[in-house]
């Protein structure tokens, strides 16, 4: 069985130095610094099974990304980790079924990876 | 009364007047027909006496004016008795002067009571006798020879004018009196007349000035009436000027509470703004700080290193992180800006939020003690403004304990209602304050330290959030603060 593949897109080198740090022993993690690199990813590789953004980046913030990612891919399930509370728009994304779930910084490795290992069960 | 008593008076005034003008004339005429009786046989001392009586009686008729009424009769009497005297002295039992005896009372009884006038006449009796006595004693002697005197004719005729004159007298006096007196039964009759005539007068007068009063009286009924009107008129729009007062007054209050909503609203929004941005800016370097941690464990677990203190360190790094991120969100959800009511607020988790801000005013100083009921206690809400009613209530619990003290923070639940007690050790509010703590812009701290919206805002979440808020404080023991919500 193949690890699962996880696109993780921050315009923070240090967070995805440490996401993928804190994910790869069990995972593939790919990462991004914005949403047009992460795009570019999601269109070569068309086996990602999971996508992590941020909310706050240059260029496009995380629910453009997604929106635009959803396009290319929309069978598999995207999050949002930031630094960010929960507002009004994340709260929208919700509700709107555009991102499966949100995770607040510092994340919880835990939390996360029940969240992928659950998201894999049915396929 | 005095008025008839002086008009009595002035009756036997002048009957006495013209008592001694008729004694003055009736004496001349006497004395003239004594002259011809005893002139010239029986002519001597006694007619002379008798002219100077006359002369005397002439000389109070003279001043009779203004001589007193009773000197007048007493002279007169006095004139009589000296004539009777004289007479008697004269002619003894013949003396025709008998008559005066008859006459003085008579002439008294006019003036003076009964009484005196009976004793006028004893007293003119007496000397009657005296005189009777005198001659029969022998002591004095009649100076006429009875016979003589009793046969000549002029004694007769002398007799039969004394007789006269003296009656005469007498009727004239008792004419003169009762015609004075008729006279003046007709002038008080007149008076009489007259008076009824001024009553009959006055009745009218009366009677025109009670209706006057009648008419003036209903006057003065109507315009109190009229005033009475006015008056509940005016009372009615002093009514109406309180009532508007009244709301005026809670419009006010509104606008005020409108305004410190405002104020607060704007303060917590840019607040919020401010926060998010701030936990954002602080939730990356956490994130750097726990990634690095569990990056770190991973691979000291990986790798042989054994002690006790990696451990240690580690665990300090993620408890850290794990206040530090507490409190960030804390803040983020205090300053949340929905305005939703449809949130799952989990009150425990609140009021932790909320003692994990005030950590820094709390520590070392207030202990914090919780009894909270065993379930876990939610209710559906707005999670941000109630982390702001708590937060309030909390600063001003904290506020009020200067030095160490203690919050009991208490939950229960019980009949579909959520309780939360706040207790705090601090000086407590003022009972005449109790009532004004909820008001906007009261405050008791000193200016520039409390803006006097805190528990406003409060209240006013409570109440959005179908809750009541109590308080119950005791002067320098602390205040306890009871918030209920019922379950929705």
């Amino acid at each position: 069985m193949s690890k699962t593949k996880i696109l993780y897109v921050d315009d923070e080198p240090i967070n995805l130095m440490l996401f993928k740090l804190s994910l790869s022993k069990n995972h593939a993690v790919i990462t991004a610094e914005n949403g047009e690199k992460g795009l570019e990813i999601l269109s070569t590789t068309p086996d990602v099974d999971v996508v992590f953004s941020d909310m706050r980046m240059p260029i496009m913030d995380g629910l453009e990304f997604i929106t635009e990612a959803k396009k290319l891919m929309p069978a598999i399930p995207y999050y949002i980790l930031s630094g960010f509370d929960l507002n009004a728009e994340i709260q929208n994304a919700l509700d709107n079924k555009l991102i499966k779930k949100y995770f607040q910084k510092p994340f919880d490795l835990n939390a996360i990876s029940s969240e992928i290992e659950q998201s894999m069960k049915p396929n | 009364m005095p008025e008839v008593l002086i008009n009595v008076n002035k009756i036997k005034n002048q009957v006495a007047n013209q008592v001694v003008t008729a004694f003055g004339v009736v004496a001349t005429l006497i004395l003239f027909s004594v002259f011809l009786r005893d002139y010239p046989d029986h002519f001597g001392f006694h007619f002379y006496a008798q002219c100077v009586l006359l002369a005397s009686i002439w000389i109070v008729a003279f001043y009779k004016n203004k001589l007193s009424l009773e000197s007048k009769i007493y002279f007169l009497v006095v004139c009589l008795l000296l004539v009777l005297v004289n007479s008697f002295i004269y002619l003894g039992f013949l003396a025709s002067a008998k008559l005066y005896i008859v006459l003085a009372p008579a002439l008294v009884s006019y003036i003076q009571s009964f009484r005196r006038s009976v004793l006028f006449l004893v007293g003119f009796l007496l000397v009657y006798m005296v005189l009777g006595y005198l001659f029969v004693s022998d002591v004095l002697q009649v100076h006429v020879m009875a016979n003589d005197y009793i046969l000549s004719p002029k004694t007769w005729i002398t007799e039969t004018i004394l007789i006269f004159l003296v009656t005469l007298c007498l009727l004239y006096v008792g004419n003169t009196y009762l015609r004075a007196l008729v006279k003046n039964l007709n002038i008080i009759k007149d008076q009489n007349k007259i008076l009824t005539e001024k009553e009959a007068e006055l009745t009218l007068h009366r009677d025109n000035l009670e209706a006057l009063v009648h008419e003036k009286t209903k006057d003065l009924d109507e315009a109190l009436q009229n005033l009475k009107v006015s008056n509940d008129e005016l009372l009615s729009k002093n009514e109406i000027i309180l009532n508007k007062n009244l709301e005026l007054k809670n419009t006010l209050s509104d606008l005020k509470q409108a305004q410190a909503q405002l104020i607060h609203s704007e303060k917590m929004a840019s607040l919020g703004i401010l926060t998010a941005g701030v936990a954002h800016e602080i939730n990356n370097p956490l994130n750097y700080i726990l990634g690095g941690a569990t990056g770190l464990e991973s691979i000291v677990s990986s790798s042989n290193i054994k002690d006790e203190n990696v451990d240690f360190c580690l665990d300090a790094i993620k408890t850290g992180v794990q206040r530090a991120s507490s409190i960030v969100s804390g803040l983020n959800q205090m300053s949340r800006t929905n305005d939703t009511y449809d949130e799952v607020c989990d009150i425990h988790e609140i009021l932790d939020n909320c003692v994990s801000i005030l950590t820094s005013k709390l520590r070392d100083r207030v202990e914090i003690v919780k009894n909270y009921g065993s379930n876990p206690y939610t209710i559906l809400g707005n999670t941000g403004k109630l982390h702001q009613a708590f937060l309030n209530i909390l600063n001003n619990a904290s506020q009020s304990i200067e030095g160490a003290g203690t919050i009991t923070l208490t939950t229960t639940f019980a009949d579909e209602q959520t309780t939360v007690l706040i207790a705090d050790t601090g000086h407590g509010i003022l009972p005449e304050n109790l009532n004004k703590v909820t008001d906007p812009f009261f405050t008791t701290r000193d200016p520039g330290e409390g803006t006097g919206l805190g528990l406003s805002i409060t209240d006013t979440i409570i109440t959005e959030h179908k809750g009541t808020m109590e308080f119950q404080s005791e002067p320098g023991a602390g205040t306890t603060v009871k918030v209920e919500f019922s379950k929705h």
